[in-house]
């Protein structure tokens, strides 16, 4: 089956914003009129086409988790929105359309032991989407548990083992096989391969491509591994400290990063070719915290390029050559 | 195993002990322990052993009867507070503490004086005063478990609160609740005890009650009339700490082999 | 099962030499082979990478090297240690403590859980100093803050004052660096030192190491399962699976011509950030369950040149010129 391209989007995020309160209590509270927050998503926006893998890419802290826990309805936006086949995620909508965005947007996270209820067998784990949606009957649904089953890779015989049984690598396909159950349309990866071995993590790259194509799936994948990125996707967001600051196709990226932060984390991920070694110069400095976010570019403070406007002004995303390549850097004023 | 022997014996107490205990027996008052009376008798000339098994079905009753409440309350809390949160967590948290204030034998004072007393009341009393701890476990476990990614798929698949409750966080808690619930019973056992002891208790075949007659004899040196009740109490608590024991072994294997792949896994720390 | 080796080629002197060391757990479930007759030589001065999967026993390895692994239920079957000549298998429990932190430094992956958070760095770090040296406290706050600034934290009088919990990852690790230092050690093992951290942080730290290695002529063993950071890093090169050293080599000749399967493997099914890889080649099946490791090469399983020898018989380490090995029947035939 091909993997059909449409120009219409499957997914819209615009202005999203998730800030979080920061520690209740006592002290918080007398603070009352400058209340921090801790600002994850701080304006966040981008499109997914259908039948295409979108990379969400950034360290710890830059707000992708929060940003695909928004998306999936776990957490409430503070503005902005997400739209989903045209329908506002968390807007007020009559039951059955809330039931079909539940059952066409799936989920895949990085640990694969947390991801699956000790207490019941995989047969169940996987028939568990079917039941919630009332689809088929018992005998179907164990059918249909068998096939993706052996869609994932594993054998009918894993029906009824219980997921500590499984190694790592096994849970994350039974969490895949459930994820597909329901032929969703959308599957948000946050760091699906983070916490497997290496030499399983190409077994279960692969395999997610494959399924791409046979279910005819859109992907949003969430993941620190710039390598695993490129493998894996079509077009990439870099965020840091709740911003995208870069967005374009993954070849653009790569081949010509223009962000100075895109420049740095390219820069220091160790490459294993001890042939062409680079002298290295690290960047400087670490992540300010999402509570005291620097005012004007919030990168500037361990940018080796900063300017004086970049202390003033935040600059905005935009299109740095008409191509689609956006970044938001005052070094790249608008044409 | 002692559990068993006793819950049976005090089950078919009537099968075994033909005709009403509360009649005095047949034989002179207050004998030592012979063949014909294991235990020997009490002032009433009754067996003794008899007066124990019967008793046994007022211990037993009572207990099973407050532990079910503690469960049973304890959980639905618990669950309830620990899935919810917020303004939910915070009444039912309060309320917990209130009862936890409550203290159970001056309470069951209070009540057998103005109503009288019931074997019902002593039973609720003891169940409502010690569910707080209960509740306390259960929703610290399900706190911890809804931040499991488990638990967020199940929401992100448009799972109700019904369901991710009663089919995912319940069965995960079950070792919990049995084990904790069969760990309070020693101590409803005991507290049952001291109620009859002081007399409050509307049974008179009953351990604690024989403990309270059998005062007025030691003088006497009929020994047999307080030790008997008191092994029974003793050992019927220790059973039921034991059965505890027994349960978290049972259901914790993973215990053992977690902390044996955690001796590999600190080995290995990927 | 022979080491088939011709006399030590080395201009370089041998500091820690690792011979035919076995280990095994014995647990309640059974008996663990956690490391199986591995051997290797660390040249003073040089960055030794020992790069493995999960289970592949590198940790285990260093750990057995301090003198911290506990016995029971661990059980060293075979083999010998030496450093400086002396067999540290064989030392005392007093003896391995003057050894231990002074002589030979690890630090760990989590630097959260090495430093005690209810005492101030600088205290932490003193102390280490104060045990192993035995001077006085003024001249070892003195050193600490040296150290301090050696690692690169700013404002080292300011800062030794406070608690690990106020400083970020990075720091964090640095300040465990300090500690590990402050004795002067002449072999530091650095146990996955980067794996916590992100990767601009990360390739700041492994500066630094570089840095103070040549400064001090340290030797530095460094256990990971990037192969970037060993390409980037290391010298020399111990590749274990399963408890086994399956290959060793200088950088240069593991990475542009593998010997065993299974690091060719390795290298061809991992994720790229400087080249467009059209399809992973992933190796088959899982990492093997010590508990019953599968007999002769434990890596047969997987292996995609198995041949019958090798189902049967464990290889020997065949020695190649320059002192690299690999343990595969292949390399019995020359190939």
């Amino acid at each position: 089956m091909q993997v059909v391209t449409h120009q219409e989007s499957l997914l819209k995020v615009s202005g999203l914003r998730k800030y979080f309160p920061a520690a209740s209590g006592i002290g918080e509270y007398l603070r009352r009129g400058q209340r921090r927050y801790i600002r994850a998503v701080d304006g966040v926006s981008f499109e997914i086409p259908a039948g295409s893998t979108f990379g969400l890419v950034g360290e710890s802290g830059c707000g992708k988790t929060t940003t695909s826990k928004v998306i999936l309805g776990l957490y409430k936006p503070t503005s902005g929105n997400v739209t989903f086949e045209g329908n506002d995620v968390h807007g007020h909508l009559p039951g059955s359309v809330k039931r079909k965005i539940h059952h066409d947007i799936q989920a895949v996270f990085q640990d694969p032991a947390g991801s699956l209820d000790p207490r019941l067998r995989v047969g169940s784990i996987i028939e568990e989407p079917l039941v919630i949606h009332a689809v088929g009957d018992p005998s179907s649904r164990k059918t249909v548990a068998y096939d993706m089953l052996e869609a994932v890779g594993l054998t009918r015989e894993h029906f009824f083992r219980y997921a500590h049984e499984l190694s790592g690598g096994q849970q994350q396909r039974v969490a895949i096989a459930r994820a597909l159950a329901l032929h969703p349309r959308l599957v948000i990866l946050d760091e699906p391969v983070s916490a497997l071995d290496m030499s399983v993590r190409a077994q279960v790259l692969n395999l997610l491509k494959d399924l791409q194509a046979e279910f005819n799936l859109t992907y949003l994948f969430v993941a620190h591994d710039l390598s695993v990125v490129r493998y894996m996707c079509d077009r990439v967001a870099v965020m840091y400290l709740g911003k995208i600051v870069e967005y374009s196709t993954t070849r653009e990226l790569f081949d010509n990063p223009l962000h100075p932060y895109t420049k740095a984390l390219l820069d220091a991920v160790p490459i294993p070719d001890p042939v062409n070694l680079r002298e290295r110069t690290p960047l400087s400095g670490s992540i300010p915290s999402s509570m005291n976010i620097p005012p004007g570019c919030r990168f500037r403070t361990r940018c080796p390029f900063a300017m004086d406007v970049c202390s003033k002004i935040e600059p905005e995303l935009e299109d740095s050559s008409a191509s689609g390549h956006y970044v938001a850097c005052h070094l790249y004023p608008r044409k | 195993m002692f559990l068993l022997v006793l819950g049976l014996s005090a089950v078919f107490a009537s099968y075994i002990f033909p005709g009403n205990p509360n009649l005095p027996g047949p034989t002179i008052t207050q004998n030592p322990p012979t063949l014909q009376n294991p235990f020997g008798t009490d002032q009433l000339g009754r067996s003794e052993l008899m007066l124990i098994i019967y008793g046994a079905r007022t211990s037993l009753t009572i207990a099973f009867a407050a532990g079910s409440i503690l469960a049973l309350l304890g959980t639905v809390v618990g669950l309830l507070a620990g899935y919810f949160g917020g303004v939910i967590d915070g009444a039912l948290m309060r309320t917990a503490d209130v009862f936890l204030t409550l203290p159970t034998l001056p309470l069951i004072l209070v009540v057998a004086a103005l109503l009288g007393p019931s074997l019902l009341n002593i039973m609720l009393i003891i169940g409502v005063t010690s569910w707080p701890f209960m509740a306390r476990l259960v929703r610290s476990n399900v706190l911890s478990m809804t931040q499991r990614e488990f638990i967020q798929i199940e929401r992100v698949m448009g799972a109700s609160n019904r369901r991710i409750i009663f089919r995912h966080l319940f069965p995960n808690q079950f070792s919990l609740i049995l084990v904790y619930t069969s760990l309070s019973l020693p101590l409803v056992i005991l507290t049952e005890a001291a109620i009859e002891f002081l007399g409050l208790a509307p049974v008179s075949i009953s351990w604690g009650f024989l403990l309270n007659v059998s005062t007025n004899y030691w003088i006497a040196g009929a020994w047999w009339m307080s030790f008997f009740p008191g092994v029974a109490i003793f050992m019927t608590s220790l059973s039921f700490y034991l059965v505890s024991e027994g349960l978290k072994e049972v259901l914790t294997p993973t215990l053992k082999r977690k902390r044996d792949s955690l001796v590999v896994q600190l080995a290995e720390r990927k | 099962m022979q080491k088939e080796s011709s006399a030590q080629v080395s201009k370089e002197e041998t500091v820690l030499a690792v011979e035919d060391l076995s280990v095994r757990f014995y647990l309640t479930a059974g008996a663990v082979s956690a490391v199986n007759h591995l051997s290797f030589d660390v040249k003073r001065g040089t960055n030794f990478g020992i790069v493995g999967e999960s289970g592949s026993g590198k940790s285990v390895t260093a750990l057995t090297i301090m003198g911290l692994v506990a016995i029971p239920p661990a059980r060293v079957d075979s083999g010998r240690i030496l450093f400086d000549g002396e067999d540290l298998l064989k030392k005392s429990s007093d003896e391995m403590r003057q050894i231990r932190g002074k002589r030979i430094a690890m630090i760990y992956q989590d630097p959260m859980t090495s430093l005690n958070p209810v005492l101030r760095v600088g205290f932490q770090i003193a102390e280490s100093i104060m045990v192993h040296d035995k001077v006085p406290r003024r001249q070892a706050n003195e050193r600490a803050i040296q150290l301090m600034k050696a690692v690169g934290i700013p404002e080292p009088e300011k800062r030794a004052k406070a608690f690990p919990h106020q400083f970020s990852g990075g720091m964090r690790q640095r300040i465990m660096i300090a500690m590990a230092l402050s004795t002067d050690p002449e072999v530091l093992i650095a146990d996955e030192p980067t794996t916590a951290l992100d990767v601009i942080t990360q390739a700041q730290i492994l500066n630094l190491l570089k840095t103070l290695q040549r400064e001090r002529n340290m030797t530095v063993i460094l256990i990971t399962h990037d192969l970037g950071i060993v390409a980037e890093f290391c010298d020399e090169v111990l590749v274990m699976y399963a408890g086994v050293g399956m290959e060793h080599g200088t950088t240069r000749e593991i990475f542009s011509s593998p010997k065993h399967p299974y690091t060719k493997g390795l290298l061809d099914s991992i994720t790229r950030v400087d080249k467009d890889i059209k399809r992973l080649n992933s190796i088959p099946g899982e990492i093997p369950n010590l508990m019953s490791p599968p007999t002769g090469c434990r890596f047969h399983p997987r292996c995609a040149y198995v041949f019958q020898k090798c189902i049967t018989d464990e290889p020997n380490e065949f020695v190649m010129p320059g002192g690299r090995f690999s343990k595969c029947w292949l390399s019995e035939k020359g190939v």
